[in-house]
């Protein structure tokens, strides 16, 4: 029973993790916002069906749409500048942005959780002992085939290859006719793309209220500890974590899998410096 | 990170070693400084600041000083991101407080071991370091803030409900009012913040920068990086873990909630507004947002009072949207912070009309 | 089919690099740039192919004319789809993609189509990178990546190509393999090439119009051939003496002639 729930937020962890690795393989910034960004296509999500009273998919699409355009935005309003600076600048900047995000959600949203909307049907199936509900058997369907969906558009497409060619040098793919300010708006959209769908999905299970952000927390080990340049990393990481979280509260109780995920975490780098998938550092001599 | 060169004013020069390291370079600055000093503890003596108001306001920051002092070293000094520092503010703060509430110490007995206890935890979330880089090890002081936490929630149970802290005696007095502690805060401000720039003049100072500069080279040049970066932690935590002693004791109680991973955000964006590797950035990047927070929660109800179709809560976003935009804004364009852009102005202010 | 007329380049708003450089290169040809470091050679390149703003320079002076129009002011996607297409120095390949990978994100500006049969002419080019196809370019001798790189720009179908040092770092005998396709390049494709070089002979004996660049100016200009033989470039550039033979090192330590055209 653990591990089934483990598992099916491990997916939803590792379909953030992909987007912090999208964000990394393309820019090299870690986007420490992206728990908010996760947190805004929850609530927008949420805007779209309660309030303005959309059918499902349509709110969905819209709130997918949001996100993939507040990747773009942030995207072009602050990382631009921040191509050359130093990586704590960066880092730093990330950070911030985190902060407004939250507050521009409290602001339109206020502080308190928000009347709970399941996102897909209410209803439960048996299997055998375990009891599963609807809602998380699709949310664990949907969140693995939009990982998948994501790195076969990494590997197979040609604009993934682009991608991946940015994640090498920017200097060196602009001589090749390549717009690399299109890739980056390219992978911060989709970066947004995969958190306001992980947002929405948990926003399901656990409520639409401010700590959802917490879930962007808790998939920075899982996309270090996949490797932060592998796409695939990350969604493993993402079951990982997922799964250790799970077992290491439901025997130990009091949550204590987010700091037992860091603690993983922790143990992996020093052991892994560069995740079980990362690539491996190529220098000639 | 170049600092702006100091342009001394004609009459003012160095002629020994000793003089030309002197934090106070020219009769001006000294004179500032002293009457600096006398106006901050002649504070309260002037009719209208008087009120508790005021005062809690600059004791709260200079307790906020000591933790971003540390923070400073090790982050704008030594290089290294530390994204867990109220974590081990927490840890100086509980370790002070569970000796002077349960075993009797004074406050002045419990400060330095708080401070230590923080350092020692301090330092074993820096062991990682000797392995990890930049952002991987900003990631472990993260895992810091949050193991910390949760050791102080579900592991220990005085610290999990709270717990009242008596006040500080110093013979027959009390500090039990803001107008008393205000003394002994800024006294330890004043004095760690001294004692921080006198560090950072210093060999050791000087070790950290090479380290943040290119640690590889500091290395070549015979600098022992693990150690050192140790050291950094260190101390950067033995501020904190002070900080947090005054802060119990301040409050008169310890608990939690006042130790959060937005804190930890917060000491950054200060320092970063304020001047990474700057002490005189560190506090004036407190002041700063301190004020600003202050003017935000003063408007901001009374904005919400207005324009009520505002939701609950929508003023403490309002501050978070403007502060995470100033330090964004900081850290893009001036990420050198406010200390930098004084030191330009001072600069030009010396050198005009040669001004490149 | 390029012209540079009084291009001033600088990095950073005060580092001036190249002080007034023209020079042209007409259709077909193979033009080569020689000059020692820090001449600003790679810069001349960067600010035709546009990259120089990554690193802080820009064009503040003269103009760069691609038939016909201006293009210093472009971006490099947009020069690069004009057909200018720069093979940078330092052997900069995309380190963890397959030799495959890269060549087909050389053809990026290339219609999908296109990619598979631009692919098989650049292999037949280079044999030896047919038989590496899958390998992690990362792992490549420096000759093939350099034979990856041009090819990479190949693949781009360039109608202008900015060689940068293709011979850096090489063996002698790979270096004339190299050599051998710019020539083949050049006449059997039609591209123009400007070549930049510090290996003189080499350069010399392949282009057919050659500059030479000292401290961000021109300083001499003409046919190869011309140039091989003024007296000049033998002392400074080929390591020779009076007559063709070797410089004798006390020679130089005791007697050094000033360059005829400063």
């Amino acid at each position: 029973m653990l591990v089934i729930s483990g598992a099916m937020n491990g997916a939803i962890y590792g379909l953030v993790a992909l987007g912090f690795v999208l964000v990394y393989k393309a820019s090299a910034v870690l986007n420490f916002a992206q728990g908010y960004m996760l947190l805004l296509g929850a609530y927008l999500f949420w805007f779209s069906r309660v309030t303005l009273g959309l059918p499902l998919v349509a709110a969905l699409l819209l709130s997918v749409g949001a996100g993939f355009l507040v990747g773009i935005l942030i995207e072009r309003l602050t990382l631009r500048r921040l191509i050359g600076q130093p990586l704590i600048s960066m880092i730093t900047v990330t950070i911030f942005l985190s902060l407004v995000l939250e507050g521009l959600v409290s602001m339109i949203w206020g502080t308190y959780p928000l009347q709970h909307v399941t996102v897909f049907h209410d209803s439960t199936i048996r299997l055998g002992r375990l009891v599963l509900t609807t809602q998380s058997l699709l949310a664990f369907g949907l969140a693995l085939s939009v990982a998948g969906a994501l790195i076969a558009f990494f590997r197979f497409t040609r604009m993934g290859l682009a991608m991946r060619g940015v994640a090498e040098g920017h200097q060196i793919v602009q001589s090749m006719g390549i717009s690399v300010r299109r890739i980056l708006s390219l992978s911060w959209g989709l970066a947004g793309i995969a958190a306001s769908i992980g947002g929405i999905l948990m926003g399901g299970t656990l409520g639409f209220q401010l700590g959802l952000s917490q879930i962007g927390l808790l998939a920075i080990p899982a996309a270090f500890i996949g490797g932060l340049e592998s796409p695939e990393g990350a969604v493993l990481g993402g079951l990982l974590i997922g799964l250790s979280e799970s077992i290491v509260s439901g025997y130990v109780g009091n949550a204590a899998g987010v700091p037992a995920a860091f603690v993983i975490l922790i143990a992996t780098m020093l052991f892994r410096p560069y995740g079980f998938f990362g690539l491996e550092r190529i220098e000639r001599v | 990170m170049a600092r702006v060169p100091f342009y001394p004013p004609s009459g003012v020069y160095a002629d020994s070693y000793a003089k030309d390291m002197r934090i106070l370079k020219t009769g001006t600055q000294r004179f500032l400084t002293v009457a600096g000093l006398v106006l901050l503890f002649a504070l309260p003596l002037i009719p209208g600041l008087n009120g508790s108001y005021y005062l809690r306001l600059i004791i709260g920051a200079g307790i906020t000083v000591i933790a971003c002092l540390g923070l400073n070293i090790l982050t704008g000094y030594c290089g290294q991101l530390n994204v867990g520092q109220s974590a081990f503010v927490m840890v100086g703060a509980f370790a002070s407080g569970m000796l002077t509430a349960f075993h009797g110490w004074s406050f002045w007995a419990s400060v330095v071991p708080g401070g230590l206890a923080a350092a020692a935890v301090g330092v074993l979330f820096g062991i990682p370091s000797v392995r990890l880089k930049g952002l991987y090890l900003a990631l472990t002081t993260l895992g810091a803030q949050i193991i910390l936490t949760w050791v102080a929630l579900y592991g220990i149970t005085v610290t999990a409900a709270g717990f009242s802290v008596s006040p500080v005696r110093l013979g027959p007095v009390v500090f039990n009012t803001p107008q008393k502690f205000y003394y002994l805060a800024m006294g330890f401000t004043v004095v760690m913040t001294f004692v921080a720039r006198n560090l950072m003049r210093s060999r050791l100072g000087r070790a950290f920068i090479a380290i943040r500069d290119n640690d590889r080279a500091a290395e070549g040049m015979g600098i022992d990086i693990f150690k050192y970066k140790l050291l950094a932690f260190a101390i950067c935590t033995f501020y904190a873990g002070v900080a947090g002693a005054l802060l119990v004791h301040y409050m008169m109680w310890a608990q939690l909630e006042s130790f959060t991973l937005q804190d930890s955000v917060w000491y950054l964006a200060m320092i970063i507004v304020g001047g990474l590797g700057s002490i005189e950035g560190t506090v004036f990047g407190v002041l700063f947002i301190t004020v600003l927070k202050e003017l935000v929660l003063v408007v901001g109800p009374m904005a919400q009072g207005k324009l009520s179709f505002l939701p609950m809560g929508a003023a403490s976003g309002l501050l978070l949207v403007i502060i995470g935009s100033i330090a964004i804004f900081f850290g893009v364009l001036e990420p050198r912070g406010m200390a930098h852009r004084w030191s330009l102005i001072k600069a030009f202010y010396r050198l005009w009309p040669f001004g490149y | 089919m390029l012209t540079l007329s009084n291009v001033e380049v600088k990095y950073a708003g005060v580092i001036l690099v190249l002080r007034g450089v023209s020079l042209q290169v007409p259709e077909g040809k193979i033009v080569s740039l020689l000059g020692s470091n820090g001449a600003g050679k790679t810069t001349t390149l960067k600010a035709i192919s546009g990259l120089l703003r990554t690193e802080l320079g820009e064009v503040t002076a003269g103009a760069i004319e691609y038939q016909g129009r201006r293009i210093d002011r472009l971006d490099p996607e947009q020069i690069a789809k004009m057909g200018i297409i720069q093979v940078m120095e330092g052997r900069k390949v995309l380190k963890h993609l397959t030799v495959e990978e890269n060549l087909r994100l050389g053809g990026y500006i290339r219609p999908n189509g296109e990619v598979r049969r631009d692919l098989e002419r650049v292999y037949g080019y280079f044999p030896r990178l047919r038989s590496r196809r899958n390998a992690v370019s990362g792992y490549l001798s420096g000759g093939e990546q350099q034979m990856m790189l041009i090819g990479r720009a190949m693949m781009a179908r360039p109608r202008l190509m900015l060689l940068d040092e293709p011979s850096m770092g090489l063996a002698p005998l790979i270096v004339r393999e190299i050599y051998e396709i710019v020539r083949r390049l050049s006449a059997e494709e039609r591209t123009t090439i400007l070549l930049v070089e510090q290996n003189a002979k080499a350069a010399l004996a392949t282009s057919e119009l050659a500059y030479v660049l000292e401290n961000g100016r021109v300083v001499l200009d003409g046919p190869a051939a011309a140039l091989a033989d003024n007296e000049d470039i033998r002392e400074f550039y080929l390591g020779l003496g009076k007559l063709g033979e070797k410089k004798s090192y006390r020679a130089v330590k005791t007697y050094k002639r000033r360059k005829r055209w400063l």
